[in-house]
């Protein structure tokens, strides 16, 4: 299937310093939405900051994990990683090249190296096209082959993701959720992408099929060599799929590192009560499984408190972190970061 | 995580079994209109309407609808005259069939323009958005707070006589069709474009058009594939009442006396004069009056047809 594109694989990456190639480098994103008020002449009275300086690094090959609860920014970071939403600051470096300052026909040509797959199946296909123009048209837009080797491409493509080609023809409302999303991911995988945002790809699925196209992104990432960035808040599917895993609350990461690590060894105190929110298969250990339950909502983004973000509802705070300036990411071991006052 | 889950290798099969030929989405789209009996009703009327002032336009010249002959004035229906003459004896079958043709393109053309003009307003406004958004509404808004009608009559009034006769498909217009139909189509676009606005503004940030963004889709791309397929629905609305209303329109101004001048006969200024002879002479407004009715029907019910058959989400 790669054969048909022949991009060139050619591209030499960034290494950190353990020699690992860097795909995706994010430094310091910053995602604001202004409020604004007044009808004739806006003005902005303050911004909701969804994004609000997030750093970290997407090797080559690997899936990293993003998660957090609903509205701390984690599907807002993997957009503005894409340029979806350009972000309001910072830098996102990928296969080498800067995003955030590239015109448009740039962006559009990184565009092929670069594909989102999308938490709804029934929202992000249009219901006005046929699955074989849905998987058909970022060929047509890139003007890639002639309109057979397409028709042949696609089938190929349909088949590759589990549909049968004899329903190109189709619309999406024939086609049920796991199907559709099938259809998603096919798109996301005509321009033979090297770098995949999946955003929360299973979370509107059932059970039964979250496993199956959970698979199938194994099955594709193993055969194509793909990346992704796998934005999701069931956390027991993070630790399947994942290797690294960055914890994302109100719009900054707060712990980031290898899964196994994380999971085993939460160091920041959010990470500790998300962990302990997820229930064991096991009657005896569930039993005494001690939770770790917040107390309060999340802040509002658009006035986050003073200091460390997570004071407000920190079981361990105490004055240093509404004194100080929000805790910086550290290295607490290898490859394993936490932004907290109290892990040092 | 069953390991049946896991082999992706054999194709899921989706519907039964796959053995008949799937039908092509043309033939399809076909179909839900044919299973549409109005539709299908009303394209027949329309297409014996067609039919009636075209062909009726080679039996009759334009000279039977406009000879005039006082002494036959005001006759009922005869075999002579099928359709009675009118208060000055001009045959009303002929003035009907060159009338119908005239109505017919004012309705056809002036609704064109005005589905052009709507369209293209609100699709740029909506999806482009902030200041071209806000100029382009309040231009529409301004146009909407005048009264239609009073627009209508300054505007005829003021092209009247500016515009000369011309030439067309061996027929001669008098100037003041081609104006009617421009006043009708840039009087009638604002409703549409607002419709289209509201429309476009959720699509823009609906996930498929994401998707085409993240796959580097250029915006025009976008507005072509994505947007304009998806609000065709208030478009074939507004096609088909924007027809009738057209229609409507040309008979009320040329009720008024500022629309097509005679002897240029329309459906329109046939009933304007009839108008003191309701009660003795029907046949005078029967027909075009008639003739009015079942196009704007027709077309109503041809586009109710239209628009499910083009939604592939309506039961076949």
């Amino acid at each position: 299937m790669g054969n048909v594109t022949a991009t060139p694989q050619t591209i030499a990456l960034p290494t950190d310093s353990a020699g690992r190639e860097m795909l995706v480098s994010v430094r310091g994103l910053k995602k604001h939405f202004p409020i604004t008020s007044g009808i004739v002449f806006q003005r902005q009275v303050g911004a909701v900051k969804a994004v609000d300086g997030v750093d970290f690094d997407v090797y080559k090959g690997e899936t990293l994990g993003l998660v957090g609860e609903s509205g701390c920014g984690k599907s807002t970071t993997g957009r503005a990683v894409l340029q979806l939403y350009r972000p309001t600051a910072g830098s996102v470096v990928f296969e080498g090249n800067e995003l955030t300052t590239m015109n448009n026909a740039g962006l559009r040509a990184a565009r092929r190296r670069m594909q989102i797959i999308f938490q709804d199946p029934f929202a992000s296909l249009n219901p006005r096209m046929t699955v074989g123009n849905i998987v058909n048209e970022p060929l047509v837009v890139h003007n890639i082959m002639n309109k057979k080797q397409r028709k042949e491409y696609v089938a190929q493509l349909l088949e590759r993701v589990g549909l049968n080609p004899y329903y190109i023809n189709r619309y999406p409302h024939e086609f049920s959720g796991g199907q559709r999303q099938r259809v998603g991911i096919a798109r996301a995988l005509a321009l033979n992408p090297s770098f995949i945002v999946a955003d929360e790809p299973i979370s509107a699925l059932d059970v039964s099929i979250q496993a199956q196209v959970v698979n199938l992104l194994e099955d594709l990432q193993e055969e194509l060599g793909l990346t992704y960035l796998f934005i999701a808040h069931d956390l027991s599917m993070v630790r399947h799929i994942c290797d690294r895993v960055a914890v994302m609350y109100l719009g900054k990461i707060v712990e980031i590192g290898p899964t196994d690590r994380v999971y085993d060894n939460p160091l920041h105190p959010y990470t500790q009560s998300l962990l302990s929110a997820v229930p064991v298969p096991d009657p005896e250990v569930e039993e005494n499984r001690r939770r770790i339950i917040l107390s309060g909502d999340v802040p509002s983004p658009a006035n986050p408190p003073s200091g460390c973000n997570f004071r407000t509802r920190c079981p361990v705070a105490f004055d240093l972190c509404s004194d100080e300036p929000s805790p910086p990411l550290i290295e607490i071991e290898p490859g394993h970061f936490a932004a907290c006052h109290r892990v040092t | 995580m069953t390991t049946q889950a896991h082999d992706n290798s054999a194709p899921v099969q989706i519907g039964a079994v796959a053995a008949e030929v799937p039908l092509s989405n043309r033939q399809r789209t076909l179909n839900r209109f044919l299973r549409h009996r109005m539709a299908v009703f009303g394209s027949t009327i329309l297409l014996c309407i067609v039919l009636f002032v075209t062909i009726g336009g080679v039996i009759y010249s334009e000279r039977d609808a406009n000879f005039n002959d006082v002494s036959r004035r005001l006759q009922p229906p005869s075999a002579e005259h099928p359709f009675g003459t009118d208060t000055i004896g001009r045959d009303i079958l002929a003035r009907t069939i060159y009338g119908g043709q005239i109505s017919l393109l004012i309705g056809v053309t002036a609704v064109f323009m005005s589905i052009t003009v709507g369209t293209t307003f609100g699709i740029v406004a909506g999806y482009y958005g902030g200041i071209i958004d806000a100029l382009l509404m309040r231009f529409t808004e301004a146009m909407l707070s005048i009264p239609t009608l009073l627009l209508l009559l300054v505007m005829a009034k003021y092209f009247a006589g500016r515009i000369p006769t011309q030439e067309l498909f061996g027929r001669t217009f008098s100037g003041s069709v081609i104006v009617i139909i421009g006043i009708i189509g840039l009087t009638s676009w604002m409703g549409l474009s607002r419709l289209i606005r509201a429309n476009v503004l959720s699509l823009r940030e609906s996930e498929f058009v994401t998707a085409a963004r993240a796959i580097g889709a250029s915006d025009f791309h976008i507005i072509l594939r994505h947007v304009l397929p998806n609000t065709i629905a208030p478009v074939i609305v507004a096609t088909t009442l924007g027809v009738a209303a057209a229609i409507l329109s040309e008979a009320y101004i040329s009720f008024l006396g500022l629309g097509v001048q005679p002897p240029t006969a329309t459906w329109g200024n046939m009933l304007e004069g009839s108008r003191s002879h309701i009660d003795n002479a029907p046949w005078l407004w029967f027909f075009p009056g008639m003739l009015i009715v079942l196009t704007v029907m027709s077309i109503n019910f041809v586009g109710d047809g239209v628009r499910d058959a083009l939604d592939p989400r309506s039961r076949e």
